[in-house]
């Protein structure tokens, strides 16, 4: 049951959306509108050039490269964020000792400054000086010299497990959180009934944290889409463009080409591609919140 | 069934001992390298253990004049963008779960749909309305920015926690005369704690460690933050790792000390809403 | 219903947030007077104000010296001079905004390669004007620098500082310990290679070449390929011609430095590469003069010398220009007084304390590097006889190109032929767009 209440609906809500349409949603329109310019700095001053300027974005043939990438390297952060924030998250609600000591180290990874965590695992990442090379040494797999950032199709792999390690600890809160608010009564009913830990996780674990599980697919998706320090220190977007995701191609046009007009469509074509994907996971959360 | 049980237990203990190398693994090379001498920092195979041990990278970067400075300014941004945050997103949340008015859907869907813009493309537009508020170069201009960016996801957080608290909960402490407000923060507030605390985690995490609306919005050196403060260190030819990764340490402690406060907190609340509920 | 009280606090918070934004602007009154950009302020009226974004130094001396020389502009002219410093990744970063965002600092410290970028977004203003009415002289400042402050026959920036990639630095002990004369550095790119044959052994290698995502390695082939007697563009400023015979030797001789490499060297850039010889694990490396100073914090007993960059067969040695140049913000409301202050540190005198690299101004460079740097005649040499980088003002774009033409021959993708091919027409296609 909701309480009918106009005027106090919007009184609370006021301040939150005040602050995001002045601050997000003038940006947003400013950049819808430059993106319908043609901003080259070759081709002299702005110019309006409307809807044809979309096109020509799209024939060039790099958005949809760096589409794909952006899509490869979103899903895959993204599922192993969540997975392994879940994993994590059901290891520290059991009790060990210094169980207490673990929650928080687990945190370290998501506390580092973004640019900070990047500039470590260039170290960690490098061929020669790198703890990575080492450890495969080190565990008897032989000396090698891996170029993790320089060997193409090896490079997303890596910018992928950085990314991961920076984020997951975000889902592991959440869903640590979540956990402990299921109920303990269903499980002691549970193994009155015999169930067995696997049982008991598919039919009351997953059901009690799938709305917050759900929160954060989709916050970690968009993040992950719209994350951009660490491609941006660890590759650049190389080798030959082979990490290049969207932010850091907006971010190549507007601070390196100053093509302001390329940036925003560039933008506003990511932001109708999250918008749809948002969607659709939005459409299945309400669907589950009436069930 | 013992036998069962020991193994369960030896997977449980390489599972957690699995998941603490993987999170403390890039920190080795970290401490490591902030325990090394400029001469022993690049060796061929790397060297784990430093065997001459020195402490002069931290202080080299307690030294740093500015140090200290850019983390009480860290410490203020962060505290006071948290604390406006929250309030402005439990008020919203509560108006979205609990009440019902026209255009709801619509305004939600503005909070969310406002989560998915990426930072570098709105930071010049954001720069020129921050510049027209005559806010540049200062904390409440920041504060603003940060507050722009972390309201969507707390509001939604919030809500999916708040959720998960039963209405009829509030409804019988309503029914036995409570007011609104009153059934709000008896009943809805102490359940909602560890939800407030893993939101003013996220909201906390992502003003201490934002780099680049820092960058562009602060100019003045006395007002920079710590991420970019950091930075000093790494210079356009020469990185100083060994006092940058003693400075990343540094920075890194009080902030552990913070979860560890916390995290004990986030739990007693917790069992003190189970016991009451 | 209690909406009093939930009122109340609703009103509370939009009270902080208007406390907020209240003591914003409250601040921004005093703000704004040492924010960039705005017109008066100070404390007499008259007293004008500079505000200047430049880089961090690392040397504190320098740092004093400009701090010095400021403080004598300042009673010279009754003017209030405000020098802010930022290392080179966030000054990139954080004047883009300030300028197109029509604040920011009255004179900006532009590398060479943004400066067409600047000037063709106007953001900075022609000083052909002030020139024609003061004392300053192009020959007064190194070729390349000078020509990189042009765009499209005007003068946008006068040098500052310039540095040059770059000069090649060898490892004497290691030279010896391979039977190599250690005072006859390598003149040749096939005398670098064989070289670098008999270095590369034990584990440590001959040199190290790199095409991280840095502009560097494109400064280095842009030089080899002038060096073989190529021209980056042709004299339209219409045509790319990295794709003929020098060109192509160029890259090719680059990508040829693997076999004397450390493995990896995709990932790497230029610091990386330093980092490796500094260690030692490289006997061999290129690098700006400037890599001096890294060298005597990172590896201060090391029995190092400098030589000019191996020159191709039947060609020259020559590097390329790199450093940086000051121009006027064209929303500065100071302009004439910016344009002093201009003058006052592009002259000799202060040239020879409050540059980071070396002068631009050649008198003043002289001195300079006799005082501050060995091996001081080999730089000078290379420096005057630097090239620049093509100044058009999708520059950066073309770097990319270039830069993935590099990386696709370095890893085995493409033949360097083809590759620049590839580049050239896409280059092509850019320059005239």
């Amino acid at each position: 049951m909701k309480t009918r209440s106009t005027l106090l609906g919007y009184a609370l809500i006021a301040p939150a959306i005040v602050l995001l349409l002045v601050l997000l949603f003038i940006p947003l329109l400013y950049s819808l509108q430059i993106s319908f310019q043609d901003t080259d700095l070759s081709h002299g001053a702005p110019k309006w050039v409307g809807l044809s300027a979309y096109v020509d974005s799209w024939k060039n043939g790099e958005l949809w490269k760096v589409g794909k990438h952006s899509i490869v390297w979103t899903v895959s952060v993204a599922f192993f964020q969540v997975l392994v924030g879940l994993l994590a998250a059901l290891m520290l609600n059991r009790k060990f000792p210094l169980r207490w000591l673990v929650r928080v180290l687990v945190l370290l990874p998501w506390v580092l400054p973004g640019v900070i965590a990047a500039l470590t695992w260039r170290l960690v990442y490098d061929s020669q000086f790198g703890f990575l090379n080492s450890l495969i040494a080190k565990l008897g797999f032989g000396q090698h010299a891996t170029d993790w950032l320089g060997t193409p199709g090896l490079a997303m792999f890596s910018v992928v497990l950085a990314a991961i390690w920076k984020g997951y600890p975000f889902a592991m809160l959440m869903l640590l959180a979540a956990l402990q608010s299921v109920p303990q009564d269903q499980y002691e009913a549970a193994k009155i009934d015999g169930a067995d830990g696997w049982r008991q996780f598919i039919h009351i674990t997953l059901p009690s944290i799938s709305g917050v599980m759900k929160t954060v697919v989709l916050l970690v998706s968009i993040w992950t889409f719209n994350y951009f320090e660490m491609i941006y220190v660890l590759t650049g977007g190389g080798p030959v463009r082979s990490t290049h995701i969207a932010p850091t191609y907006i971010y190549e046009l507007s601070f390196g080409h100053f093509d302001f007009g390329e940036a925003s469509r560039v933008s506003v074509i990511s932001f109708l591609f999250i918008f749809l994907i948002s969607l659709i996971l939005i459409r299945q959360m309400h669907k589950n919140e009436r069930n | 069934m013992i036998i069962k049980r020991l193994g369960s237990r030896i997977l449980f203990t390489a599972g957690i001992l699995l998941l603490l190398f993987f999170t403390l693994f890039p920190f080795m090379q970290m401490l490591s390298t902030s325990l090394k001498s400029s001469d022993q920092l690049f060796t061929v195979p790397p060297v784990w253990i430093p065997k001459h041990a020195t402490l002069s990278n931290f202080a080299a970067a307690m030294q740093h004049q500015q140090f200290v400075h850019y983390f009480m300014n860290s410490l203020l941004v962060s505290v006071v963008t948290c604390i406006l945050v929250i309030i402005v997103s439990v008020l919203a949340a509560y108006s979205f779960t609990r009440l019902e008015f026209p255009g709801r859907k619509f305004f939600m869907n503005v909070i969310l749909v406002s989560q998915m813009f990426c930072i570098s493309a709105v930071v010049i537009p954001l720069y020129k309305i921050v510049s027209a508020l005559g806010l540049l170069n200062s904390f409440p201009g920041l504060i603003l920015a940060y507050m722009a960016f972390t309201v969507p996801v707390a509001v939604w957080l919030l809500r999916s926690f708040m959720l998960n608290i039963p209405v009829d909960m509030e409804e019988s402490a309503m029914m036995e005369g409570a007011s609104q407000l009153q059934a709000f923060i008896k009943v809805v507030v102490p359940l909602l704690r560890p939800g407030i605390g893993a939101t003013a985690a996220y909201v906390f995490l992502m003003t201490w460690q934002e780099f680049l609306f820092s960058l562009v919005f602060m100019t003045d050196p006395s007002k920079r933050t710590l991420p970019i403060g950091i930075m000093d260190f790494k210079g356009q030819y020469e990185t100083n790792w060994g006092t940058m990764m003693a400075a990343s340490i540094l920075i890194s402690i009080p902030v552990f000390v913070l979860f560890l406060i916390i995290q004990r907190q986030l739990i007693s609340g917790l069992t003190e809403g189970a016991t009451k509920g | 219903m209690d909406l009093k009280r939930v009122g109340q606090m609703l009103l509370v918070t939009c009270l902080i947030l208007v406390m907020l934004a209240g003591c914003g602007s409250g601040n921004s009154g005093s703000g704004k007077s040492s924010s960039p950009g705005s017109s008066s302020g100070g404390d007499s009226k008259k007293q004008q104000s500079l505000v200047i974004w430049t880089l961090q130094q690392a040397d504190t001396n320098i740092q004093e010296a400009q701090e010095n020389a400021a403080k004598s502009f300042e009673e010279k002219y009754n003017a209030k001079v405000q020098i802010t410093a930022f290392p080179y990744d966030q000054l990139k970063s954080k004047l883009l905004p300030a300028v197109a965002g029509g604040e920011g600092p009255d004179i900006l410290l532009l590398d060479q390669v943004w400066v067409a970028q600047y000037a063709a977004a106007k953001y900075i203003v022609p000083l052909d004007d002030y020139m024609g009415k003061s004392e300053i002289k192009a020959e007064d400042y190194f070729d390349g620098a000078w020509g990189a402050g042009s765009f499209q026959n005007n003068i946008y920036a006068i040098p500052f500082d310039v540095g040059v990639w770059g000069v090649l630095y060898y490892n004497k002990d290691m030279f010896k310990a391979a039977g190599l004369d250690p005072e006859k550095p390598p003149l040749t790119w096939e005398e670098f290679l064989q070289d670098g044959q008999k270095l590369t052994k034990d584990g440590k290698y001959g040199a190290s070449n790199w095409a991280g995502s840095s502009e560097s390695v494109q400064c280095l082939i842009d030089a080899f390929t002038v060096a073989g007697g190529g021209k980056l563009l042709d004299e339209s400023g219409k045509k790319i011609m990295i794709n003929e015979d020098p060109g192509v030797k160029a890259l090719q001789f680059w990508a040829d430095m693997s076999k004397i490499s450390p493995p990896g060297s995709v990932g790497k850039n230029e610091e990386d590469a330093m980092t490796l010889f500094t260690s030692g694990q490289t006997a061999m490396t290129m690098y700006g003069e400037w890599g001096q100073d890294t060298i005597k914090t990172r590896a201060p007993n090391m029995n190092y010398g400098v030589a000019n960059l191996p020159k191709p067969a039947g060609g020259e040695s020559i590097g390329t220009f790199g450093g940086f140049n000051l121009a006027i913000n064209a929303n500065s409301s100071n302009k004439d007084l910016a344009w002093e202050f201009i003058k006052y540190s592009t002259n000799e005198e202060n040239q020879k304390t409050i540059t980071m690299l070396t002068p631009a101004n050649k008198k003043a460079a002289k001195e300079y590097l006799n005082q501050k740097r060995q091996f001081p005649d080999v730089i000078y040499q290379q420096l005057t006889t630097a090239t620049y980088r093509p100044n058009v003002a999708n520059y950066p774009a073309i770097a990319d190109l270039q830069l993935q033409a590099t990386q696709k021959v370095m890893t085995g993708e493409m033949s360097a032929k083809d590759a620049l091919q590839e580049a050239a027409t896409k280059i092509n296609d850019l320059l005239n767009k």
